[in-house]
């Protein structure tokens, strides 16, 4: 059924898995990062609360238009597995780091 | 972010894009929330292992081996060449419009709203948003793209003139609460994921979405720097009135839009509705013939 509800949208299942699967990550990765830096502000005390919340989507525009001039460079989807998986380090710093700056949080 | 969007526009077609677009942004709406909120209460340590972990869990469509949509060889497209294109800029600098005026009325109303209606704006807003993400994708295949923006421009502009009017009426607000939280759910999809695909070529669909994107982000940076003194310093009135202005100014732009959903899908659309609808009409007639 669920074959013949895609199937009527031109999409087959395991695109519509891979497609549906990358997006909700991406998009629910950046709900967690925002608690995430959420949680960051209130435990190091951090005043210029504005400036991180700047700092933080200037970080995404810049590193889209970088992401962006840089996947031409890869074939396929090798550039998008290595980009998730930069995402998924750079995710794991807070645990490493105990006195954050805002160079910290761009990272 | 743009090369995932980019993944999007290329597995799917033009004519139902807007449709499955809307059901993933309805599907991240709802995760999205359902699962952020629960672990927020986490200490950072396990928050940013739960980080760490879901987004590695993206990777699992490896496993899916997805079909590799590499497009064919197109001539470089630069950024520049990008803003020059005619259709992009007439959409961007309305959805630019769009953010920034909308920001700036948030923290107005943040400031002047009592908090008992701010939390009903928290609460309407997104529910309202999340079900017209998934009515506007439907209706962006049915209607075209340009149609669906248009009107979400008009409702709004006309719900910041009736705020302007009334600022003092708490139906006025409501109804604000419910055509600011329609409008982002139709600009969201429209804006984010459908347009930019639209608009570009094989080869060229990551720098399109990483510019198209950025009057996104730039809505949530403009709050961080408006001042309390100079929000303090604006009318309600004047505010709202502006707003209604801006907002009409910002459909000049689309007027001269394009409709990124060719004339001729739609139309076969149509006439397959029709079609199906013929039929149906000539089983019921064949039924009653008998009986």
């Amino acid at each position: 059924m669920f074959q013949k509800f895609l199937g009527d949208f031109g999409i087959d299942r395991r695109d519509f898995l891979v497609v549906c699967g990358l997006l909700v990550n991406a998009f629910t990765w950046l709900f967690f990062l925002r608690s995430l830096i959420d949680k960051i502000i209130i435990s190091n005390s951090i005043t210029d609360e504005s400036v991180v919340w700047a700092a933080f989507y200037l970080s995404i525009i810049v590193f889209s238009i970088i992401g962006a001039v840089l996947s031409k460079r890869f074939s396929g989807l090798k550039f998008l597995y290595s980009w998730m998986a930069l995402g998924a380090i750079a995710s794991l710093l807070p645990v490493f780091v105990n006195n954050f700056t805002v160079i910290h949080l761009l990272v | 972010m743009p090369s995932c969007l980019a993944f999007f526009t290329e597995t799917t077609k033009v004519e139902n894009r807007g449709r499955i677009g809307g059901i993933i942004f309805l599907i991240v709406s709802l995760a999205a929330p359902l699962l952020a909120v629960p672990f927020s209460a986490l200490s950072l340590m396990a928050l940013s292992i739960i980080c760490t972990v879901w987004r590695g869990t993206g990777l699992s469509v490896y496993f899916l081996k997805p079909k590799n949509h590499d497009s064919p060889k197109v001539a470089k497209t630069s950024f520049v060449s990008v803003l020059r294109d005619r259709p992009f800029l007439l959409y961007f600098v309305a959805w630019l419009m769009f953010s920034l005026v909308d920001t700036f009325e948030i923290s107005v109303v943040e400031h002047f709203l009592n908090p008992e209606l701010l939390d009903i704006m928290y609460l309407i807003e997104p529910i309202v948003a999340t079900f017209f993400i998934l009515s506007a994708g439907f209706m962006c295949d049915w209607i075209g793209r340009k149609k669906i923006v248009l009107s979400g421009f008009v409702t709004l502009g006309a719900a910041y003139a009736i705020i302007g009017i009334l600022p003092l009426s708490d139906i006025s607000w409501y109804l604000y609460f419910v055509v600011d939280g329609a409008a982002w759910g139709i600009f969201y999809l429209t804006f984010v994921l459908i347009l930019w695909g639209d608009l570009s070529q094989s080869g060229s669909r990551e720098k399109y979405y990483a510019l198209g994107s950025i009057p996104f982000f730039i809505s949530y940076i403009i709050p961080q720097f408006v001042p309390v003194s100079f929000v303090e310093d604006f009318s309600l009135y004047a505010a709202f009135s502006l707003a209604a202005l801006f907002l009409f100014a910002a459909v000049m732009p689309l007027v001269f839009a394009p409709e990124t959903l060719p004339e001729k899908k739609m139309e076969l659309r149509r006439l397959r509705s029709f079609a199906e609808e013929a039929r149906k009409a000539k089983e019921n007639y064949e039924r009653k013939k008998k009986s």
